[in-house]
């Protein structure tokens, strides 16, 4: 990955640079079908890795008394 | 940020000193935070009780080598964290599964990961996969995993990852892009391992 997308990565996944990244960051990677994929990538990384967030049964709550 | 000069510290400090009512005030204080993470991790009640009481015991014992070079929070968050590795780890070796062996199940739930988030298919799905999200990070070093655990699921921003560690912005956007590299290559490990899946190749169109 270059420069310019390792730069503004963290901001880009956290949804912060969407439509607002820095013009740099959107001109590599629109010229850089590596930086394109390995993005992609990232991105569903992310997704999968804030999947631990979610609570699908139960609650995060220790019982009273703990 | 100095982490020497705070309420938190002088707190710490009388726990140092062995002042019971002080580690009272810190187990009040982030046992519903403690419990969130473990909860988090394990998806059990009586596991995640357990090892919350397992945490603070450890805090109770180690907060004499607390340095002050991180928050308090992110050192006990590091506990947290590696206590319930450490709990994967001898669970899973009591199965006689050792971390390392992916299984073939594994690569095509790995697979369907980001459908099923984004589709929102069966718990028991979700929870499999997340089985395999944990699995993963398991591959990766204490302080990586601790890294991704607090940008991703915690929501921390590098400004304050940067505060909470006493490390600076930079390093900890080189440190979460490391981290995040090793990840995918744990995961394309894993693809070429199971198999047909083609995981992590762009080129077959499947996404991680």
């Amino acid at each position: 990955m270059h420069q310019p997308i390792k730069e503004g990565l963290e901001e880009y996944l956290r949804g912060a640079g969407k439509g607002t990244n820095p013009r740099e960051f959107d001109a590599h990677l629109a010229a850089c079908q590596s930086c394109a994929q390995e993005l992609r990538l990232l991105e569903a990384q992310a997704l999968w890795l804030r999947s631990l967030q979610d609570s699908p049964a139960d609650s995060a709550e220790p019982r009273p008394g703990f | 940020m100095d982490h020497r000069n705070t309420d938190e510290a002088a707190l710490v400090r009388r726990v140092q000193a062995r002042d019971e009512m002080a580690f009272r005030e810190i187990v009040e204080h982030y046992q519903a935070k403690v419990f969130s993470i473990i909860y988090g991790i394990l998806r059990n009640h009586n596991d995640a009780e357990d090892i919350a009481q397992q945490v603070f015991a450890k805090i109770y014992f180690s907060i004499k080598n607390f340095d002050f070079r991180s928050s308090l929070l992110t050192w006990i968050y590091k506990i947290t964290v590696n206590e319930c590795y450490d709990y994967l780890r001898k669970k899973r070796v009591r199965k006689l599964v050792y971390e390392s062996d992916f299984s073939e199940e594994d690569a095509q739930r790995m697979q369907n990961t980001e459908s099923a988030i984004e589709q929102g298919l069966a718990v028991d799905t979700q929870l499999a996969q997340r089985d395999l999200v944990l699995k993963l990070l398991a591959k990766l070093s204490k302080e990586d995993r601790m890294l991704l655990l607090m940008k991703e699921v915690e929501g921390h921003s590098v400004e304050e990852l940067s505060r909470m560690t006493g490390t600076n912005e930079n390093t900890i956007k080189v440190k979460l892009f490391r981290a995040r590299q090793k990840l995918l290559k744990a995961a394309q490990r894993l693809n070429r391992g199971g198999g047909q899946s083609g995981l992590g190749g762009a080129q077959s169109g499947i996404r991680l």
